[in-house]
């Protein structure tokens, strides 16, 4: 305990001493949040829609009347060519298109299914996945009205606002990058510069030298958590509903996983170079399956089952279900289960391929 | 006297690379015993084993009468090292890297000061200057006040004195002289020959080989053959190919400005007289007796030639 002081003073002493690295410590999250909530906004204001309407029934237009009434739309043309639309959407004038099929209303009266079409342009997929998203949460509310089952994962975000949606998932990014980049770097240093050996001549245990190496870096990663969430919250004005202890409670045995993986790539990297080189592929690839920028839902199978073992998708999820949905514990345990799990994993996988004995 | 390390039949490979063969070697208290290589002899492996950081493949080293395999725990509070190249904390201070390896062993700058005194005086005026910004030979002295901090019984040095400046490197062999007469066993080890003459015993090391093992002066005065050392006006290096061919010089190797060829102390004047009459412009020093280095590229030659027959 007293061994593991020392290192712990001796490893704050030269983080504080590193100004470059204290001022990316605290510039990140403020620069990440502001730049990456604005510029992952998919949020459409004027979204521009034709519609078909085949049925011209009263349901049909009660449904055409809530699109018409709602601000984020702009119905631009209600017309049964479908050429001419598609060419519209061909040439960007509007961004979908909403083809109500004959036979709707009497279809859903005789508790069938109700068939609506939305066509849209997938060139800009983002653009194409906000509209549709937002498109089906206008249904929904309808058909919630008329007691009709439809479905839309915008449920917990019903003002559809996309910042709410990106800033707990940045969030998570930013703490994934301290504790795998931070960690895989400050031990790899000592390796390089040659104070690894120096300290493996002394009577320091390898746990005693493990825990003093990720005990700050769970620490920098909580001050830099809390640093997000209050501008998250102060500055974005984003919702938080759960409770914000629960938050904490999987963000530390999410830097247990994080810091696990830090550790291991320092144990197969040689120099700060490979370290940096590995972390990054990592990361890289963590983030493309974590669910932050393309949804998990619309993901094909294969990389569906990948994302089970990506420790970002649960965190994540949990974030968002916390802050937005104001979920507890009960709701949660699953991936508080997988984080653990995950944690003891990759601790043990880097703490026995760490050589020092 | 009993020694504070030993070692038997120490063998180490790296893959097909043979570091280490069957080394045998002791060292008692207080003595500064010295290892001369060239790069690559063996001198960091053997010196890695001996505390702990390596493992050996066969054979058994003891260092206070503790196995280095089985004890190494109790090894590390007893031994100091410095490693071949700086291997301190560079964005700490000098006083803050004494004390964080006096702490780790659980000791103070206080309580084992007398040890480092006289090095620690030099130091003490940069105490608050970071490690990094220190000089070369003052960053050498740090890790040698950080290697001494917790009083260890036997001090390991990896080419301490490698490139530092040449007064520098006196000093620093006088402070190992103080350290030594607290019957603190030091093992050196170099790649210049010069500094043998510095240790109570030397081992010559080459291919993971100990070619001799001695006091310097035994060493000299064993050496069994006798040396020519002449200066010429001419191109040195055709030189030095043309008496390499001569069957009666054993070894002929450039040092600065002179040329030292070796030969059975019997046909010295035989020699020395054939070179002149078959050279122009060639200058004899005066009679002197074979230097440790000498005989340290004999042997190494001799052994050389073994390898290679």
């Amino acid at each position: 305990m007293r061994t593991i002081l020392i290192i712990l003073k001796k490893e704050f002493r030269q983080i504080f001493r590193s100004r470059p690295m204290l001022l990316v410590i605290l510039a990140m999250p403020v620069i990440q949040l502001l730049i990456l909530s604005n510029a992952a906004d998919y949020e459409i204001k004027q979204l521009r829609l034709a519609i078909e309407d085949f049925d011209k029934s009263r349901l049909s237009a009660e449904l055409i009347e809530d699109f018409t009434f709602n601000e984020w739309f702009e119905l631009t043309a209600l017309d049964l060519n479908q050429e001419k639309n598609d060419e519209l959407l061909a040439k960007d004038e509007v961004e979908a298109i909403i083809a109500i099929e004959a036979g709707f209303e009497k279809n859903l009266q005789q508790d069938r299914t109700g068939n609506i079409q939305i066509r849209l342009n997938a060139i800009d997929g983002a653009t194409a996945e906000v509209a549709a998203s937002y498109i089906a949460g206008v249904i929904n509310k309808w058909a919630v009205q008329e007691q009709k089952q439809v479905r839309s994962r915008y449920l917990y975000n019903p003002e559809l606002n996309y910042k709410s949606y990106m800033v707990p998932g940045i969030l998570v990014m930013l703490v994934s990058v301290i504790g795998i980049i931070l960690t895989a770097l400050n031990i790899v240093r000592e390796k390089e510069i040659g104070t690894q050996e120096q300290i493996n001549v002394t009577p320091i245990r390898k746990y005693e030298y493990i825990l003093g190496k990720l005990i700050p870096m769970l620490i920098i990663g909580i001050v830099e958590f809390s640093l997000g969430l209050i501008l998250a919250i102060v500055v974005f004005g984003v919702p938080h509903l759960g409770n914000i202890l629960l938050l904490y409670v999987y963000l530390f045995f999410y830097l247990v996983v994080m810091c696990g993986i830090g550790l291991f790539i320092s144990t197969v990297a040689g120099n700060q170079q490979q370290a940096l080189f590995l972390a990054f592929f990592m990361m890289m690839i963590f983030l493309f399956l974590s669910g932050l920028f393309a949804p998990i839902e619309s993901m094909p199978d294969w990389a569906k089952v990948m994302t089970k073992f990506v420790p970002l998708s649960y965190f994540i999820r949990v974030m968002r279900s916390i802050m937005l949905k104001g979920s507890g514990f009960l709701e949660l345990q699953m991936e508080l289960v997988v984080l653990i799990v995950m944690g003891i994993i990759m601790q043990t996988i880097a703490v026995l391929n760490y050589r020092k004995r | 006297m009993e020694n504070n390390i030993r070692a038997a039949g120490i063998s180490k490979s790296f893959g097909s690379q043979v570091a280490l063969q069957e080394l045998d070697f002791a060292a008692a208290p207080g003595e500064i015993f010295g290892f001369i290589g060239a790069d690559g002899a063996g001198k960091t492996t053997l010196f890695k084993i001996l505390t702990t950081l390596l493992r050996q493949d066969a054979g058994k080293a003891e260092v206070c009468g503790l196995d280095t395999d089985k004890d190494f725990r109790e090894i590390r509070r007893i031994i100091g090292y410095m490693a071949g190249r700086f291997s301190l904390y560079g964005d700490l201070s000098v006083e803050e890297n004494l004390k964080f390896f006096a702490q780790v062993f659980d000791s103070t700058l206080q309580e084992n000061y007398e040890l480092i005194r006289d090095i620690y005086v030099l130091l003490e005026p940069f105490k608050k200057r970071r490690a990094a910004d220190l000089s070369g030979g003052m960053k050498q002295k740090l890790a040698l006040c950080c290697a001494l901090i917790h009083k260890p019984k036997v001090l390991v040095l990896d080419e301490p004195t490698t490139g530092v400046d040449p007064v520098s490197r006196r000093e620093f062999w006088d402070n190992l002289k103080t350290v030594a007469a607290e019957g603190i066993t030091t093992l050196v080890a170099t790649p210049y020959m010069d500094e043998a003459m510095q240790c109570d015993r030397v081992a010559l090391l080459q291919e993971g080989r100990i070619l001799q093992i001695d006091r310097p002066a035994q060493i000299i005065a064993d050496f069994p053959k006798a040396v020519i050392i002449l200066k010429t006006e001419h191109n040195r290096n055709q030189l030095i190919r043309k008496l390499r061919k001569l069957p009666e010089a054993e070894s002929v190797f450039s040092f600065g400005e002179t040329i030292h060829v070796t030969c059975e102390p019997a046909i010295k004047g035989k020699l020395t007289a054939a070179i002149a009459a078959a050279e122009s412009g060639i200058s004899f020093q005066p009679e002197q007796a074979a230097g440790i280095e000498d005989c340290f590229l004999y042997y190494m030659q001799r052994a050389d030639g073994r390898e290679n027959n």
